[in-house]
């Protein structure tokens, strides 16, 4: 225990009580003097101060863990005043006790301090917390530290506002145009004639096509009707006999009749419908295609007037074929 | 001047232009926030107006949401463009339904075009 207490003890410690200090300030400041006027090591140096009995009682320590006794020193003079008290100051006690009805501290020499110290009686206990005598800067140091530390979370958190909170903009959003109404036509566009479309809706981003059966009176009639005119006209034209190509100097010979055969009025080009619904000339330069046209003209023209219909074109080298275009 | 002295102060001293530009970027956030917001009332006031320039248009607020009817449809495929054009006009709000038909809520048996736009503060 000794050991223990001699490495963590104060090169000097000193205690005294100051009357006239009115205020705790002067009672710090005269312990600091006392310190800068005894001790060298000055930045190693401790004070602490506490009111008692009308005055200010004050402690200095030279070196130290700066722990002071002043604490333990009060509670001892006022629980047993007639008593004496001691706490070591390197190899010497330092006693201290009331005289004359005030607190008196001494520093024993060193005879006197060694029956005092193996006396038996403990030494009073270093608890006080003492204030360094000249400051190190420490508590500008840690509120330095604080405040920029505390600013730069700030600033840290200010710059997840701003990235959370602030757009560029009230932010123009990307037009799907393929979505857009306007679009959609094309889901009801081929909607059939017998078809009617109900709703054409977008719900949730999705488009749908709601049709109902679209009823019209007469067309059925109406459909067959016009299927029995189709396969009227369909059963009228006879297939044409396949012909021989003519030789090729017959046709130039046949083109070359040709123009004079125009001049005839109702010749013109040969395939102009006879208004009297008399069938065109079949010229003998008319190429296969050109006499089935005219022969499904003739057969429709008939059927139209109520005249049977027409079993066969005439032939191709027939008689008949006038350049005149006269009806046969 | 001790030497944790001086970096105590110059720790203050920096901390200073921190905290100005934490407070600036808050001060420019809440502007910016607060013009946003003006710019986008403006947009819906003038969204609003040009709704109810569309053709045998009505227009309702539910729940915050523009509600447009148009009825005696004539042009299907016009109508479907009104639609696009109604909901470019909102750039702030979003186009939710669309029903163009004599099936759809409110048609009452004659093409209408119905579309909702959301989204408005």
């Amino acid at each position: 225990m000794a050991k223990d207490f001699v490495g963590h003890a104060p090169m000097n410690a000193m205690m005294g009580w100051y009357e006239g200090a009115e205020t705790k300030k002067d009672a710090v400041e005269y312990a600091k003097g006392f310190i800068q006027r005894r001790y060298t090591a000055q930045e190693a140096s401790w004070y602490a101060v506490a009111p008692f009995m009308g005055g200010w009682l004050w402690e200095v320590h030279e070196g130290g863990p700066g722990r002071g006794y002043i604490g333990a020193a009060i509670d001892a003079l006022t629980q047993n005043p007639d008593g004496k008290f001691w706490f070591p100051s390197a190899d010497r006690a330092f006693q201290v006790m009331m005289r004359d009805g005030k607190p008196f501290g001494i520093l024993l020499s060193k005879n006197e301090s060694l029956p005092v110290m193996n006396s038996g009686q403990p030494s009073l206990i270093a608890a006080t917390k003492m204030m360094p005598a000249v400051k190190k800067g420490t508590g500008v140091f840690l509120t330095g530290a604080a405040l920029l530390g505390s600013a730069a979370t700030f600033l840290v958190a200010s710059m997840a506002f701003y990235a959370v909170s602030a757009n560029p903009g009230p932010g123009l959003k990307a037009v799907d145009f393929s979505a857009m109404p306007h679009a959609q036509w094309p889901l009801v566009i081929d909607t059939h004639v017998e078809e009617i479309v109900s709703k054409l809706e977008m719900n949730g981003g999705k488009w749908n096509v709601e049709k109902r059966p679209h009823v019209i009176d007469g067309l059925k009639e109406l459909r067959e009707e016009g299927q029995k005119i189709m396969q009227r006209a369909r059963d009228s034209v006879a297939p044409m006999p396949v012909e021989e190509e003519a030789p090729a100097a017959a046709g130039e010979q046949a083109s070359s009749d040709a123009p004079a055969s125009s001049d005839q009025p109702g010749a013109a080009g040969g395939s102009v419908p006879n208004p009297q619904g008399a069938a065109a000339p079949v010229q003998e330069n008319m190429s296969p295609a050109e006499r089935r046209r005219l022969a499904r003209e003739q057969a429709l023209r008939q059927m139209q007037q109520g005249a049977p219909a027409v079993a066969a074109p005439p032939a191709a080298d027939a008689p008949t074929d006038t350049p005149d275009g006269g009806a046969q | 001047m001790k030497a944790r002295t001086a970096v105590g102060i110059v720790m203050m001293l920096a901390s200073l232009p921190f905290y100005a530009g934490g407070g600036m970027l808050i001060s420019a956030t809440i502007d910016m926030k607060e013009r946003q917001a003006r710019q986008q009332a403006a947009v819906d006031e003038q969204c609003v107006k040009l709704l109810n320039t569309l053709p045998n248009a009505s227009v309702a607020n539910v729940e915050g949401a523009a509600v447009v009817v148009m009825r005696d449809v004539t042009d299907p495929r016009k109508a479907l463009t009104d639609a696009t054009v109604a909901a470019l006009m909102c750039p702030g709000r979003t186009l939710e339904e669309v029903c163009l038909g004599d099936k759809c809520q409110g048609a009452q048996d004659t093409v209408a075009l119905r579309f909702k736009l959301t989204g408005a503060n």
